[in-house]
């Protein structure tokens, strides 16, 4: 008998019982971008110039993009993709929800009775990471909006000089001595909220290997506890793994073999500066040479993870079910 | 002979070095009523969680109105309804939204149904389920098994932690579910229970089958026991094949599926004293298997 793609009891079941942490989740993104965005706006751009001047030379190199675009609106408001909070508040639910597919009702003793109803395990299995998805997806897009209402909401104090033009040339001459000049402009006239789509495909892109990578550890598992643990220990030793990479040229290669490395929102909004073809490159050279351009850093981070969801799914229709403890 | 519904061929199911089930031979027909007895670990979950296609078989098959239980599992469950033996429901649901949610995702539950079993079973179904006593949710996951039409029901210890009231309704509606033509397999350490329900019992031990007999069968037999004070006469031929005779020193125990007149009739000329005849129970063709030495039952 042929079943609709989406079995309606089940995402009814799914959804209910990750409502709180959805709504955890969502307020906690929406108002971070913003307040994020909020902060930028509060810091003129040429005392926060005079900040990043004064950072030594050595901590240029744990920038993922160049400095002197980092001190722009667009640069500084790229780096919200970038902040750890945000990271760690869209990873808890794809770890949460991912780790929960299989050893999560295994452990609970749930999935005795589901499973003894006419539901494949497929379904079982995809139903549930397909709801995790869409609403991974539906946070990313929370925190473009949280960005752009903080772009649209914003206004910016610029300091300015006096300015004489140069006859029969394009150059202005500041004119210090004449004192600065405050002015109150919008942030939107700064900066699109459409300029960080780059950065929200990235974004989207991580959070899906990473749920993925919660069902692939907990469609092996009966101990919800142990992949939590497992995919929490995985997380940490690829953010060192991505440190280190940083931090030493030596290892910079380990860039390379860790999901961190993958994850560049700012230098990709960098690039669909010089416009959307930039994207769709698969190398560029960067600061430390020839890095994964944002095409190839979504398709591995999309690839890797739809290797380890059909993995996962495969492997929990083959697997014992083992009995509650 | 009615339809086969449920036939193991030497299924067996090992973990490692250990053997759950062991070449288990089982022919189940329509409308029987079916009793699983055994240890704790003698194999009986294991052989319904195989039928269920929750485990692979190392070796054998089980095959539910012909399809195999592993490969067409799903098939397979259209058919049954299956009560685990620790049922374990959603903490955040309450006992209503259990209800109507397997009543969704299955075609062919009915929530009237689900209502009067509820009510039978005294069952508030208001109540989350995270505040319910074992004993509550053992009534919930009954209500959740009970209110399908499945043609087979699958129940792995019914009554547990239910208190007798209860106990005898779960036992009414598993003989109501005969009456109606469904197949019953459950499972239980209450050897009463099955005495009174079910025409048919299997028991198991360290994983193998070692007896199947009918509750007619066994209600026919009788133990003789008694004093031996001569020669016993030669057997008839023609209860050779059925009667057991135990002897240990003058003690004399006799087993009987035949009626009891012929063999009532070659006893008397045996030379017997202080002699006892009961009907044997199920209590002592259980302890048959699972007691170092079989003693009085009565």
């Amino acid at each position: 008998m042929n079943q609709p793609i989406i079995n309606r009891a089940l995402c009814r079941k799914y959804f209910t019982e990750s409502l709180l942490l959805l709504i955890a989740c969502a307020a906690a993104l929406f108002a971070f971008s913003w307040f994020r965005v909020w902060v930028v706006g509060e810091l003129d751009t040429a005392r926060f110039k005079q900040i990043v001047d004064m950072l030594p030379e050595d901590w240029r190199k744990f920038s993922s993009v160049d400095f002197d675009w980092l001190v722009s609106y667009l640069g500084r408001t790229s780096l919200t993709l970038e902040e750890p909070m945000l990271l760690m508040i869209i990873s808890i639910w794809a770890i949460v929800r991912g780790s929960d597919v299989v050893s999560g009702e295994v452990s609970r003793g749930t999935m005795e009775m589901l499973l003894a109803q006419p539901v494949s395990r497929y379904r079982v299995y995809y139903q549930h990471m397909l709801l995790t998805l869409a609403v991974a997806l539906g946070f990313c897009l929370l925190v473009w909006m949280g960005m752009s209402i903080g772009i649209m909401t914003t206004s910016v104090e610029e300091t300015t000089y006096p300015e004489i033009l140069v006859p029969l040339t394009d150059y202005r001459i500041p004119l210090t001595f004449l004192g600065a000049q405050t002015e109150v402009v919008a942030m939107d006239s700064r900066v699109s909220p459409l300029q960080f789509f780059p950065g929200i495909v990235n974004l989207f892109s991580f959070v899906f290997f990473m749920s993925c990578l919660a069902a692939f550890c907990s469609s092996w598992d009966r101990y919800r506890w142990r992949t939590l643990g497992l995919v929490i220990g995985l997380y940490l030793l690829n953010a060192m793994v991505e440190l280190l990479s940083l931090s030493s040229e030596t290892f910079a290669w380990l860039g390379f073999f860790n999901f961190f490395g993958y994850y560049a929102p700012a230098p990709a909004i960098q690039l669909a500066e010089s416009g959307p073809s930039a994207l769709f490159q698969w190398v560029v050279v960067g600061q430390k040479g020839l890095d994964a351009g944002p095409l190839a850093q979504n398709l591995i981070l999309f690839g890797l993870g739809l290797i380890l969801l059909v993995w996962g799914g495969y492997k929990f229709n083959r697997r014992d079910l083992p009995a509650p403890l | 002979m009615s339809q086969v519904v449920l036939q193991t061929d030497s299924l067996t199911k090992r973990f490692g070095d250990f053997t759950a089930l062991s070449r288990c031979d089982l022919q189940v027909h329509r409308g029987e009523v079916v009793g699983l007895l055994g240890p704790n670990g003698s194999g009986k979950t294991t052989l319904l969680r195989l039928i269920l296609g929750f485990l692979k078989p190392t070796d054998g098959s089980a095959e539910v109105q012909g399809l195999n239980c592993y490969r067409q599992r799903v098939q397979i469950h259209r058919l049954i309804s299956y009560l685990p033996g620790d049922a374990r429901l959603f903490r955040t649901m309450r006992a209503k939204q259990v209800v109507r949610f397997f009543s969704d995702i299955r075609d062919d539950s009915d929530w009237g149904m689900a209502e009067e079993v509820a009510s039978r079973l005294e069952l508030d179904l208001n109540r989350w389920v995270a505040f319910m006593s074992t004993g509550m949710r053992q009534k919930l996951a009954l209500t959740v098994c009970l209110s399908t039409r499945a043609p087979i029901l699958l129940l792995d210890e019914p009554t547990a932690n239910l208190d007798p009231s209860v106990r005898g309704e779960v036992l009414q509606l598993v003989r109501q579910a005969r009456d109606e033509g469904r197949t019953v397999i459950f499972s239980s350490h209450v050897l009463s229970e099955i005495e009174e329900t079910c025409n048919r019992v299997l028991i198991l031990r360290q994983g193998r089958l070692v007896h199947d007999q009918s509750i007619t069968d066994l209600k026919r037999q009788h133990r003789i026991r008694a004093r031996l004070v001569g020669q016993l006469p030669d057997m008839p031929e023609l209860l050779k094949s059925e009667v057991s005779v135990v002897q240990q020193d003058d003690r004399i125990q006799i087993e009987t599926p035949a009626q009891l007149s012929q063999v009532m009739s070659w006893l008397s000329q045996a030379p017997l004293d202080d002699v006892h005849i009961q009907p044997i129970s199920l209590r002592a063709v259980y302890d048959r298997f699972h007691s170092e030495w079989v003693e009085d039952d009565s």
